[in-house]
């Protein structure tokens, strides 16, 4: 019995683990369980399009809850790479008001992307967010079955008997 | 608290927004697609070497369904403009 309870709460801090590794960068909760190769293709098919996305529109506008509370909601769930561009973007924020104040001219198109670009850095941005969600459930369930995906009730049933034994 | 991160050269390429060519807006679809189409599959194999297969046949299944939404799309607004 207390065997088991130990189990029970190994896979509570392997869920927790894998679920905070996966919200900090993409992939690392796959990384922790050990899925070396999935944790890679987690980081590069999530790291892309956010850092494109960041590339495109610019951390002034689109790392920024006070100009787009929902983009910045659907950016999230990256919180690895959210905190700092939302850093960044105070930073940048800060700046600019203290160049205005000095009498400076400023070029806002130098801090602000404008259409076509503000529409696919908003595309990739929030897909890379929602893209993640998706890796640290799937994280939090392979640690929790011993490997098996999210969908493992879909699986051929071969696959199944192979997890299982 | 301000300069600090403006001194990180990771943190300096995202400051001033690329230059972007209006008629790269419809390109941009692929490599998405085929970011999500890696995710989805990731999430629902039990190693990575099941993932190349499937994530290629998910890639050209989006790709053909927005295309074909597209196309209904377009037909929908040619009738309504004819009509109209």
């Amino acid at each position: 019995m207390p065997a088991r309870k130990s189990t029970s709460a190994d896979t509570t801090t392997r869920s927790i683990q894998a679920g905070l590794a996966a919200w900090v960068i993409p992939g690392a909760g796959h990384f922790v369980l050990g899925h070396r190769g999935l944790a890679i293709v987690f980081f590069v098919a999530i790291t892309f399009p956010y850092t494109v996305g960041l590339a495109l529109g610019g951390v002034a506008n689109f790392a920024n809850p006070r100009v787009n509370k929902w983009l910045f909601l659907a950016e999230l769930p990256v919180g690895g790479y959210t905190v700092p561009a939302y850093m960044a973007s105070r930073s940048v924020e800060r700046d600019l008001q203290r160049r205005a104040q000095r009498g400076e001219e400023i070029d806002v198109r130098d801090y602000y992307a404008y259409f076509p670009a503000s529409d696919v850095a908003q595309i990739y941005l929030a897909t890379a967010g929602l893209l993640n969600i998706l890796a640290i459930l799937d994280a939090i369930a392979r640690a929790q079955t011993g490997g098996l995906p999210t969908f493992h009730r879909q699986l051929q049933p071969s696959a199944q008997e192979g997890a299982d034994g | 608290m301000t300069t600090w991160v403006l001194a990180l050269p990771l943190a300096m390429i995202f400051v001033n927004p690329l230059p972007f060519p209006a008629w790269a807006r419809l390109w941009m679809l692929l490599p998405l697609v085929a970011c999500v189409a890696a995710v989805y599959r990731a999430t629902r194999v039990r190693h990575v070497r099941e993932m190349p297969r499937a994530t290629v046949f998910t890639f050209i299944n989006i790709v053909v369904g927005m295309g074909l939404i597209a196309l209904a799309f377009y037909v929908v607004t040619e009738v309504v403009r004819r009509w109209h």
